[in-house]
């Protein structure tokens, strides 16, 4: 009986995103089949797949900017419902970093920052504004805090997508292919912050096609195809000793 | 010449003071109406949509003095009786919110879904989206535009003589009936005309360099 009440006290803590027998569906269209999938808290996890396998679609449901239609999420023991509070809650612990930065063109870099912990966390501006440089500083970007978007690049633009995500404080961190729009000579800054973070601890879910950086961050690597998770294992393994033929077929058309 | 202002210059003036009301409350009217038909032309509900498309549709593509004539028909038929400046601000409402109506979906059109989508990832609700987000970035964009209508307003205003709405035109014709001085008459309502689009021409370029914060700087 003790146990029994105390385990999923524990459970919550160790266990940041959950997902059980999510489904998903465009229409007719089967998204995401059936996906299970538990994150540890500080965990890193690299999800990979040819376009069109879900893999951006099931990060999504995480912080419900997608709903999931059957199954059940779970983060940071919140389960996601149609109840708006707790989707708000979901939300305020899950930070997200998009392709395409989607930062706020009408507003300056340390703007940008301090919006969201200002007007959702209520927190005072002179303390938004000290966390917001303390993360700029973290992806080397502090110097450019007054400047707007459009006169960054595009590295320095994702960079700072990074530091806004983080000034929430949020308890798992979400990349929707966050390097997939970048030039080439870009992508490199960009994942050195983000290795910065696993460092630091963060639970992460990445939805990339860098390899190189899967081999060097991830605790899992997830293969899907076809809105399912056809295959996962620690890096070395994975990328040695795939199991499945779609695995197989996937890896040797990347470079990495 | 101080004998024609002192005798029609109060005719003139009441008639170009009306021309402003008209104006400019039929505009203040019309933008309301105008933001609730972009809500509802970009809306996901089909029947919404198609409803505000038609009457964005049927008043864009009509002759003003029509929808005017119609206004007043319709009042007349319905045995309703107005001030005829009511009615004429009331048309003014009705054409302006069409044209405001197109500007602000442009302008809503103009913003990516991108930046909803990263305002809700940071737990923003739908409100402050709107308030923090979306606003800001569309003013840029239907503040110009929308000067441009009230001076287009100002101008098809005058069609408003037609359905005998004492407004600047109207009070030229009345003069001109009194002293048949049909061509002075007629230049100096020309040069009121182009006084006021002029004026608001230059409000807006002052507000506009106000609102230069508003602009993402290039």
């Amino acid at each position: 009986m003790q146990s029994a009440t105390q385990q999923p006290e524990s459970k919550a803590h160790d266990i940041a995103v959950s997902l059980c027998q999510v489904s998903k569906w465009f229409g007719a269209f089967k998204v995401l089949q059936d996906i299970n999938l538990e994150v540890r808290t500080g965990e890193r996890i690299v999800i990979a797949g040819p376009s069109g396998s879900g893999k951006s679609t099931m990060i999504r449901c995480i912080n419900w900017l997608e709903r999931h239609q059957k199954g059940k999420i779970v983060v940071d023991g919140i389960e996601l419902t149609d109840n708006n509070k707790n989707v708000d809650a979901v939300r305020r612990d899950v930070g997200m970093v998009f392709q395409h930065f989607n930062l706020f063109p009408h507003l300056t870099i340390i703007e940008n920052c301090t919006l969201a912990p200002m007007w959702v966390k209520k927190v005072p501006q002179s303390l938004a504004r000290d966390t917001a440089l303390e993360y700029l500083e973290k992806v080397r970007i502090a110097d450019q805090a007054h400047k707007y978007p459009s006169q960054l690049s595009g590295g320095q633009q994702q960079r700072v997508a990074i530091a806004r995500a983080l000034c929430m404080k949020p308890k798992v961190l979400l990349f929707d292919e966050p390097t997939s729009a970048l030039d080439p000579e870009m992508v490199r800054e960009v994942l050195d912050s983000m290795v910065q973070l696993a460092k630091d601890g963060m639970t992460m879910l990445c939805v990339t096609h860098e390899m190189g950086f899967a081999r060097q961050v991830a605790d899992r690597v997830i293969f899907m195809d076809r809105g399912e998770i056809i295959e996962e294992n620690a890096p070395t393994e994975f990328f040695a000793n795939p199991q499945h033929e779609r695995t197989k077929a996937f890896l040797s058309q990347i470079v990495h | 010449m101080i004998e024609f202002l002192s005798n029609h210059g109060g005719t003139l003036l009441r008639g170009f003071l009306w021309t402003i009301i008209l104006v400019s409350g039929g505009f203040a009217i019309g933008s309301v109406l105008g933001a609730l038909l972009a809500i509802l032309l970009t809306s996901k509900n089909r029947i919404a949509g198609w409803l505000a498309r038609s009457y964005v549709e049927l008043i864009r593509n009509t002759p003003f003095l029509i929808q005017a004539m119609l206004l007043f028909a319709l009042l007349g038929v319905m045995r309703m009786r107005f001030e005829p400046v009511l009615v004429g601000l009331v048309s003014v409402a009705i054409y302006s919110a069409a044209y405001m109506a197109e500007i602000i979906r442009g302008g809503l059109n103009s913003i990516p879904d991108g930046q909803r989508e990263g305002a809700r990832a940071l737990a923003i609700g739908p409100f402050l989206q709107s308030r923090l987000i979306i606003l800001p970035q569309l003013m840029p964009f239907v503040l110009p535009a929308s000067v441009n209508l009230l001076a287009t307003l100002c101008k098809e205003s005058a069609f408003l003589a037609g359905v005998s709405v004492a407004e600047l035109t109207f009070s030229g014709q009345v003069v001109i009936t009194q002293t048949f001085l049909i061509f002075e008459v007629w230049a100096i309502i020309g040069i009121l005309y182009l006084v006021l689009v002029l004026s608001i021409m230059a409000l807006a370029g002052f507000l506009e360099r106000q609102m230069a914060w508003l602009k993402p700087a290039r």
